[in-house]
Formats: structure tokens, sequence, C-alpha cells
């Protein structure tokens, strides 16, 4: 005890400084380092946050510019060029609207391909249509008038509501009197719509100029189907939160 | 009272000198490390709580961001398939070609009534069968090929079939490509 006692008379102060700095180490140890390295996850964290909302700030921006009605209305039309299923009363409608606008009469259209399927869920692209970027219908057609009217039909096809394609025709001049008779072989196209957005932060862009030309070009292609082309029921924002639900 | 009965602590002289600057450096640095830890502990402190509640303000806008989007979902959507379709419709006006083109082309090889047939196949290969009265006008129409050739009009002129009847009609084929 008289030992202690001497001990700390002679290095009072020496303990003493000695025991602050063992304190100011433990606390740099324990509090501030993981303070900081806190900080540091704080500040990542805050940084990624800053710039989700600038994303969605900007995509609400360009939501915002967007006036709605004029979009279904070139959806619409859109849709009449490229039905979102095969939409075969269309095909059939075109074909006699381009007839009665060019003066040939209809012998024949007949579908070819997988016509049994209700929808396109199940067909395979083929790789003529995984290179065009759309699914397609072939037909065939076999049509009669004089050969101005046929150039007529021919010329006006690719020009309608809906799309067609001539891919080949062959027209046989009669002999006698008979009208000339042309057997064409056409696409028409259609393309189911998408079934699924991208997540909420997800980016989007405004319609491109080339975009725009392409929809103010359908637009203005006339329609000779006389069909009602409306827009179907939205299938994105009313998911059900479980598919499997009634 | 002798010096020897005071209870002073004997040291050496150099002893004493060493242990007094350890002190005085010890007790400098000590108090210096905890004016460090304090000053930490306030700076520190202050940005954590600043960082946390930016980063509440910024959750909170987040979300609000998010539901004002969501309430735009229709929208958005109208907006893809519109993107989505614009590039369907023009990948499908580009495949058309239009064959409303060829007859100017072939008026310009031969006449109508000279025509028997004309067939157009995937790659864009025009085939005309012709009943032509002559063999000058099979050369006519050879002419007029060649011509159309020169000018680029039509591509990989090609005479298929040569037929000279008895009667001295000529039955001839042609291909080549037009350019539409």
């Amino acid at each position: 005890m008289p030992n202690i006692n001497t001990l700390w008379r002679t290095y009072q102060n020496l303990i003493i400084s000695a025991a602050i700095l063992l304190f100011c180490a433990i606390g740099f140890i324990t509090a501030v380092f993981p303070a900081v390295e806190k900080i540091q996850s704080l500040l990542s964290d805050t940084q990624q946050l800053t710039d989700d909302t600038k994303a969605l700030t900007a995509k609400l921006t360009v939501l915002n510019a967007l006036d709605e009605s004029s979009l279904r209305q070139q959806l619409s039309a859109v849709i009449s060029a490229v039905p979102t299923d095969k939409s075969l009363p269309t095909v059939f409608s075109t074909i006699e609207g381009l007839a009665a606008q060019s003066g040939v009469s209809v012998v024949s259209v007949d579908i070819e391909g997988d016509t049994a399927l209700a929808t396109a869920s199940a067909a395979k692209q083929t790789p003529e249509e995984k290179m065009l970027g759309t699914r397609t219908i072939p037909f065939s057609a076999t049509i009669e008038g004089t050969l101005d009217a046929i150039q007529h039909f021919i010329a006006l096809a690719p020009q309608v509501r809906r799309l067609l394609r001539i891919r080949t025709f062959a027209i046989t001049f009669p002999s006698d009197a008979k009208p000339v008779r042309i057997s064409l072989e056409m696409d028409a196209f259609y393309q189911p719509s998408p079934t699924s957005l991208g997540k909420t932060g997800a980016a989007i862009v405004t319609l491109s100029d080339a975009e725009q030309s392409v929809i103010s070009k359908v637009s203005q292609l006339p329609q000779v189907s006389g069909a009602d082309m409306s827009l179907p029921p939205p299938l994105m924002g009313q998911m059900k939160p479980n598919p499997f639900a009634p | 009272m002798s010096t020897s009965e005071i209870n002073l602590l004997k040291r050496s002289g150099n002893t004493l000198r060493t242990l007094t600057d350890l002190e005085d450096k010890l007790r400098v640095i000590a108090w210096w490390s905890l004016v460090a830890l304090l000053a930490a502990g306030i700076i520190l402190g202050t940005a954590f709580f600043y960082l946390s509640s930016r980063s509440d303000q910024l959750q909170s806008q987040s979300a609000q961001l998010g539901r004002q989007i969501d309430a735009q979902l229709v929208k958005e959507g109208i907006l893809t398939s519109l993107k989505q379709r614009a590039d369907v419709a023009k990948n499908a006006l580009d495949a058309a070609r239009p064959w409303g083109n060829l007859f100017p082309i072939l008026s310009m090889i031969a006449l109508p009534t000279q025509l028997k047939s004309i067939s157009i196949d995937e790659s864009a290969h025009v085939r005309l069968t012709m009943i032509l009265g002559s063999v000058d006008d099979a050369v006519t129409v050879v002419t007029n090929m060649i011509a159309l050739s020169g000018q680029h009009t039509i591509r990989a002129p090609q005479l298929i079939s040569f037929v000279i009847k008895a009667d001295g009609t000529v039955q001839m084929g042609v291909s080549f490509i037009p350019t539409l």
C-alpha cells in the first residue's frame, strides 16, 4: 500500500495523462472510426437516392408533357395499320376495299399458314418474321379486271391501312376478251401488344422524330376496310397482384 | 531537524528532468487528443444528423414521385406500345415494294398487247413472256431493255427463251430486276 501511494504521488500526472490518452484511443476505435464508415455509407446512399429522384423527376416531366388523348389517337391509327392480333376480317375487308377503289373484282382470298391458333402467344416466329421484326399473315388473292385496274390495285395495296405487302404476283393475259387475271401472294402484318412495363424508375423517352414521321405517314394512309379499329382495353396498369386469383 | 529526517523523495537530477519532460509532453498530447475526440464527435454527429434527415427527405420525395408516376401508368403503357408499334410499322412499310412503279417500266419495254404473262418472285425478279409479231419486234424489245439497263432503270436483264413460230411470230421470255 505504501508503495502504491508512493507510486501515485510520483507518477500522478503521468497516470492521468495516460488514462486520458487511453480513453481517447478507445473513443477513436469504438466510436469515431465506425461513425466515419457509417457516414460514408450514408453518403453513398444519399447520392444514390439523389440520382434516383432526378431520374424519377425526369420521367414524371416527360409523362406530364404528354397528352394522353393525342397518344391514344396516334396509337389507334398505328393499330389500324398493324393490329394487335391477326384480325382476319380486316384483311378481307381491306382487300375488298382495295378492289372496290381500283375497279377489280376479287375471285378468291385464301389465308395461308397456321390460322387455328386463337392467339399469337403459341406461334413461333419464322426467320423472315424475325428479320422483319413483325408477325405476318401470308395470304393469296386472285383478282380480275382490266390491266389499268390491276395496276391501280397493285399501286394502292402498299399504301392503305391496314399495311399489306405484295410478295409475288403473276398476271396472265388471256388471248380472248376475258378480263386479265392476277394471282398475288401477300402478307398482312400484326404485332401483339406488350404486356409488361419496366420498373417505376425505368427511364422513358418521348417519340423520336423518326417515330413521329412513321406515325404521321401511317395516319395519312387511307383506311379502305371500313372496319372499326378501336383501341383494345389497356392491359398495363391493371395487373392483378396475384395472377392466380380468380 | 536535519534534512535527512524530512520525508522527501530522493531522486537523481537527470531522472527528475526526464520525468518532468515526459509528463509535460504526455499532458499536452492527452489534452489535444481529448480535444480532437470531442471535435470529431461534434463534426461526425452533425454530419450524421444532416445526412439522415436528407436521406429521409429524399426517400419521401422519391416515394411521392413514384406514386405520381404510377398514377400515369396507362399513359406510359400507351407510349411504350406506340413506340414499339411505330417500329413495327416502319419495318412493314420498308418491307413493301412499290410494285405500282413496275408498269411504267414495262410500257417502255413492250406494248401491253404484246404481253402474255408477267410474274415476279420474292427476290424481285420480273419475268415477262411476250408474243411478238416479228423478229424485228423482238429486237426492239431487246434494244429497249439494253437502254433501260444503261439508265439503271433495270438490272440483270436476261433472255430466258426465244421461239420463232411457223407463222413468224416470236414468243420471247425475259427477266430483269427493276429499280423501283
